[in-house]
């Protein structure tokens, strides 16, 4: 049975709890883990992905109108790059020249060639952004298990334009700095199996330049 | 590995969890119904999917910056599409600024608005002219057919100043591979600043102009344009029936027997 990566995640002897950061404070966390969402728990959840097994073979359940609400599952998301449901299509892809969809996506490790230049998983904002100031009306990214980094290049807008967009997806200052600025640090897993502590413009400067598609140029100064 | 990565929960932009639907209220949601491209949008009182709905509005500035957003999304329920289809866009005229004075959308826009999809920054023609887009997204290509996909659109690159204002993009969706019609015309609203403001006016402007009846001053609904519909019109007017509103603006007076005689004027197609 096809399972996702929360679950997987789980049968590898994953507690739900380790699945969020010590630093993540998010209320769209569960009651019962400190934040203040009353939807369905990650164990909760499972049982209800046994009752509805079809929709697992089906690869994602996502839009099911049956779905239950569920609550922030974990701290952390998948690189969109790599990720097949949400993999970008891209014609021509600017970095590679060839066209990107779901045929030929970066959904297995054969086909990233630098593991170690590439992230896997990052920190999800804890919170949503309008206008870039939070807001805890609605969670938004603060409930997803990935980013699309293919969307935050507006280095043509400014020179922090880029960050502030992106985050709305990732939790660029989880373990320092300012929200919604480049040099704030976060955390980031790469493809071989290591962790980095990173700025976000360590992590990303632009559509050619960045750690996130497994073909870019690295952001300079960036040590493999 | 690979059981982790195919099958990621598509959490946040792909759905919302407010609401049993699931679905992203600010997103239009693509269906197939009867061999064509339908696009509905999520009713935010049910949750339901209400097909089709051809208008949806979005607030330039809220991602963080003025000049720009990345709604309406696109996204779908459960096997609404054909698995790994290609859907693409064009833009089928010269977007129109809201004219608040006259309340309608004559007004070509002399705002640029960038349509940025698949790598590629889509100018919309300043002329009314079709511009045949590209595809911009790809169905899952499991039974699901998940399709969640954002255009960003920029007004005016995205670059200072902010303009306040409401501005009307139309557009079209197609299935690459040709066996799915193209959708009925989409109607995107920008608004930004004092637009804000303006935008429910001009959201019944496009309803009545360009997605209802196409005959505004056939009243009596006989198909032709004589004196009984001037009559019906003023019957109306006088017993202050919603019908007689035509400018929408929540009251009766010149502005509506204006827009009514231009109507009138304009004939039935």
């Amino acid at each position: 049975m096809r399972s996702t990566w929360l679950i997987a995640l789980q049968d590898y002897g994953a507690a739900p709890e380790s699945l969020y950061s010590p630093v993540d404070r998010s209320i769209w966390r569960s009651v019962e883990d400190g934040g203040s969402d009353e939807g369905a728990s990650l164990v909760q959840l499972r049982s209800w992905f046994v009752q509805n097994e079809d929709l697992l073979t089906d690869n994602d359940f996502g839009n099911d109108p049956e779905q239950p609400e569920i609550v922030r599952l974990t701290s952390y998301g998948l690189n969109g790059y790599t990720a097949q449901t949400v993999s970008p299509f891209l014609n021509p892809d600017p970095v590679t020249g060839r066209r990107l969809d779901q045929g030929n996506a970066y959904t297995k490790i054969t086909r990233i060639p630098r593991t170690s230049q590439t992230i896997h998983f990052v920190m999800m904002t804890p919170i949503a952004r309008r206008f870039g100031e939070p807001i805890d009306s609605e969670a938004d990214f603060a409930k997803a298990d990935h980013v699309h980094p293919n969307e935050w290049d507006f280095s043509f807008i400014s020179e922090t334009a880029s960050a502030t967009f992106a985050s709305s997806q990732i939790w660029l200052n989880a373990h320092g700095g300012e929200p919604t600025s480049p040099s704030g640090k976060s955390n980031a897993a790469f493809f071989d199996g290591s962790v980095r502590t990173l700025s976000f413009d360590e992590m990303y400067r632009d559509t050619d330049h960045n750690l996130f598609h497994p073909e870019a140029s690295p952001p300079t100064g960036v040590q493999p | 590995m690979k059981n982790i990565m195919n099958t990621c929960i598509p959490l946040a932009l792909a759905i919302s969890f407010t609401n049993a639907s699931d679905l992203h209220d600010a997103d239009y949601i693509l269906a197939i119904q009867d061999n064509q491209i339908v696009a509905g949008v999520v009713d935010p009182d049910s949750g339901e999917v209400v097909y089709p709905s051809q208008i949806k509005s979005a607030i330039l500035g809220a991602e963080g910056f003025p000049n720009f957003t990345n709604d309406p999304g696109f996204n779908a329920e459960l096997g609404q599409l054909n698995p790994g289809m290609f859907i693409g866009f064009s833009i089928l005229r010269a977007p129109r600024v809201w004219d608040g004075a006259a309340m309608d959308f004559e007004t070509i826009a002399t705002e640029q608005i960038t349509v940025r999809a698949a790598a590629q920054n889509i100018v919309a023609p300043s002329t009314d002219t079709r511009l045949d887009g590209i595809v911009f997204g790809q169905a899952s290509i499991t039974p699901s057919a998940t399709f969640h996909h954002h255009m960003q659109y920029l007004l005016n690159g995205g670059l200072p100043p902010v303009v306040e204002g409401v501005w009307l993009l139309e557009l079209e969706l197609w299935d690459e591979s040709g066996s799915v019609d193209p959708s009925d015309p989409l109607y995107i609203l920008f608004a930004q600043g004092e637009g804000e403001d303006q935008l429910e006016d001009a959201i019944a402007w496009v309803q009545n102009n360009r997605i209802g009846s196409p005959c505004l001053a056939d009243l009596n609904g006989d198909g032709s344009l004589d004196f009984f519909d001037v009559s019906a019109f003023l019957t109306a007017y006088n017993a202050q029936d919603l019908v007689a509103d035509f400018n929408n603006d929540g009251q009766f007076n010149f502005f509506d027997v204006s827009v009514f005689l231009s109507a009138y004027t304009n004939g039935c197609p």
